[in-house]
């Protein structure tokens, strides 16, 4: 894992003592509302419906049970004794007390971390695919890239005020677990043909109102030219981007309004200036971040444990947890487990101080100490050895965290919608919790298998509901919560806006909708069908044809 | 400055913000102090009556006691004032509607009450 040096620890330290200076300059009053916000924006305090909120930043999701722990302290001493994991991997505490917040900055900065560039005009924390640096088809571990990044727009004078937030997802997997092309800018790592790691650079993606799929315009940029080449992107972004109207200024608008190939051409132009002025990571500290993330030396682990197979025999809801929630390590005799935060009938990404604790403490004794946390609001222990993957499950058993539904259809994604949010237009987390009830039936889920419900308040779109195989957006009629429902979108490499199916439906009415859906899918799938490819076969009508006949 | 929101001619409003200290949502009550509760808010109708409470309510912005206050309408029956969008009942109940409740119960599971 990274580790700040001298300059991190102090540049941080910096921003908590300023904070905490503004804080204390609001409460005596010598600053305004309106002039302490964008001062409270630029470390992640949000003001909701019910209390102030505080983002914090988890850079490409991942986390030290050390750090773990520290949340859990937070979430127990600061706010209700729960967090809540979100679909940008962070973690957003609901009720902090203004006055707290600089000891909760301090707090965060002992373990180092902090929240800076979770909300704003800026450059946002840096996702990546979770299971990076273990995942069998990798082909370089994306942090490297992402904590690259991190260092260099944290202070980039050009970037504090860019005209809308601005979204970097980085993959090292041919797979996409990141989402990398629905980000302002999506980089995919790949291999030239003289086997060269570099990127696929993609731009103008986004969700939101005007949800876009990015367009690719670089099929390969050397890994030395990666930020003399952003820059030169975020030039173009900087000088061209709207500041007029704040729907229109996200750089995916750019891109469409200038062309792709007209796009392609400014940046490349741009880039053409920079690329040997100094812009790019000298190799000495490109070498010294990677090393950050060497492989850990693996003790060696039996590949086909008879214990495994004995438990999995014996213990039937350990063998459907892990048919859900293990994932193929590139060292043998390791798995990569992801524990569902989405109980049924759970709020989908929330986690008790308890439940924090418990994982940090799992991650130690079966891992090797660290966490990550997905975009689908779920944990991931990377390094497990198989053998103990049945201690593992029971730990997680004990601490309410071993449903088995990773992937299926009540791990759902859902933003925090109107029980939290002001933005929002109608609750998430209930229809999530009813949908959850509706198929809590583990055995029904794993027949139906691999199915992605993304349920968003609102039309920014934090929910992923456009990317969703089914899709769920929380829209407002004269008051009341309506659900507009979308079929066939996919996050990866298969990129795939959904489709809206017809009228919304009501509070009441939606559980029933997916219900329907879902049936129409097991009706007419053939065999070993997922959703998404029969989908793909038979497209909206089928669904759309029975949903209605029904109201 | 006080974010008023669209209303209907005649309908009665009810002031509204959030505690600068807390974030919690409060209600202008008659004598110009602040409730959690709602039913504690004082009722407005009228130009004249709207304007005297919302320079009250900019007047505790100025002393620090909230932040972004707006009106709000109401429906005022017998039971008092009552929000009429889905929004302000949410906001009006000082929590989620299934959030909360889901963190107390999973909190209890872990520690096994």
């Amino acid at each position: 894992m990274y580790r700040y040096d001298e300059f991190d620890a102090d540049f941080v330290a910096q921003r908590v003592a300023q904070f905490s200076g503004q804080v204390a300059r609001r409460l005596s009053g010598e600053l305004s509302e309106d002039e302490f916000k964008p001062l409270r924006l630029m470390n992640g305090l949000y003001l909701q419906l019910h209390a102030y909120m505080l983002r914090v930043a988890i850079p490409y999701g991942t986390l030290s049970a050390t750090q773990m722990r520290r949340l859990a302290v937070i979430a127990r001493e600061h706010d209700r004794g729960y967090g809540h994991f979100t679909t940008r991997q962070n973690i957003q505490f609901n009720w902090p007390k203004l006055a707290e917040v600089p000891a909760i900055l301090d707090k965060l900065a002992e373990v180092e971390m902090h929240a800076i560039q979770t909300s704003g005009n800026c450059i946002r924390n840096v996702t990546a695919d979770q299971f990076a640096g273990v995942a069998e088809d990798e082909i370089e571990d994306p942090r490297i890239t992402a904590e690259i990044i991190r260092q260099w727009s944290s202070l980039h004078p050009e970037f504090t005020f860019l005209p809308r937030k601005f979204k970097i997802a980085v993959t090292g997997a041919p797979n996409d677990r990141a989402a990398v092309r629905f980000h302002d800018i999506g980089l995919q790592m790949l291999r030239d043909e003289n086997g060269e790691v570099g990127f696929e650079v993609w731009v103008g993606g986004g969700q939101g109102r005007t949800p876009v799929i990015a367009e690719r315009i670089r099929g390969f940029l050397p890994k030395r030219y990666l930020l003399s080449y952003l820059d030169a992107i975020l030039r173009v972004y900087n000088m061209l981007g709207r500041r007029d109207n704040l729907y229109k200024a996200r750089i995916k608008i750019l891109v469409q309004q200038t062309g792709v190939e007209e796009f392609t051409r400014l940046v490349e132009e741009e880039w053409q200036q920079i690329k040997d002025r100094g812009f790019d990571l000298p190799e000495a500290e490109r070498r010294r971040i990677e090393a950050y993330f060497a492989p850990p030396a693996y003790p060696a682990a039996e590949t086909h444990p008879a214990a495994l197979r004995a438990a999995e025999d014996s213990d039937p809801g350990f063998a459907q947890w892990l048919q859900a929630s293990l994932a193929e390590h590139r060292e043998p005799g390791y798995g990569i487990v992801t524990i569902s935060l989405k109980p049924i009938g759970g709020a989908p990404g929330d986690a008790t101080a308890e439940q924090m604790e418990a994982v940090a403490d799992l991650a130690e004794r079966y891992g090797l100490g660290e966490i990550r946390v997905s975009h689908e609001q779920n944990l991931v222990l990377p390094d497990v050895r198989l053998s103990d993957l049945h201690a593992l499950y029971q730990g997680l058993l004990d601490a309410g965290l071993a449903t088995a539904n990773v992937g299926l259809v009540s791990d759902i994604i859902a933003c925090p919608g109107l029980d939290y949010c002001n933005l929002a237009n109608a609750r998430s987390i209930p229809v999530a919790q009813r949908l959850g009830e509706r198929f809590a039936d583990l055995d029904r889920q794993h027949e139906i298998g691999p199915l992605k419900v993304k349920i968003s308040g609102c039309i920014n779109a934090c929910g992923h509901h456009h990317v969703g195989d089914i899709g769920i957006l929380g829209v407002d009629r004269k008051g009341e919560e309506f659900y507009q429902i979308t079929l066939g979108g996919r996050p990866d490499e298969q990129a795939a806006i959904g489709k809206i199916i017809g009228p919304s439906f009501s509070y009441d009415e939606v559980t029933d909708a997916v219900d329907n859906i879902v049936e129409t899918y097991l009706g007419l799938r053939q065999d070993g069908e997922t959703f998404a490819e029969a989908y793909r076969r038979v497209g909206l009508d089928p669904f759309k044809e029975k949903l209605y006949a029904a109201h | 400055m006080a974010n008023t929101r669209k209303k209907v001619d005649g309908t009665p409003q009810v002031v509204t913000a959030n505690r600068l200290l807390e974030g919690d949502v409060v209600y202008l009550t008659a004598s110009g102090g602040w409730t959690t509760e709602i039913g504690g808010a004082v009722v407005i109708q009228g130009d004249a009556a709207e304007a005297h409470r919302l320079a009250e309510a900019e007047q505790a912005v100025a002393e620090r006691r909230v932040v972004g206050p707006y009106l709000m309408q109401v429906a005022n029956d017998a039971e008092g004032p009552q929000p009429l969008s889905q929004r302000e009942r949410i906001r009006a109940r000082r929590g989620p509607t299934a959030g909360s409740t889901v963190g107390s119960t999973l909190r209890q599971a872990a520690v096994g009450s």
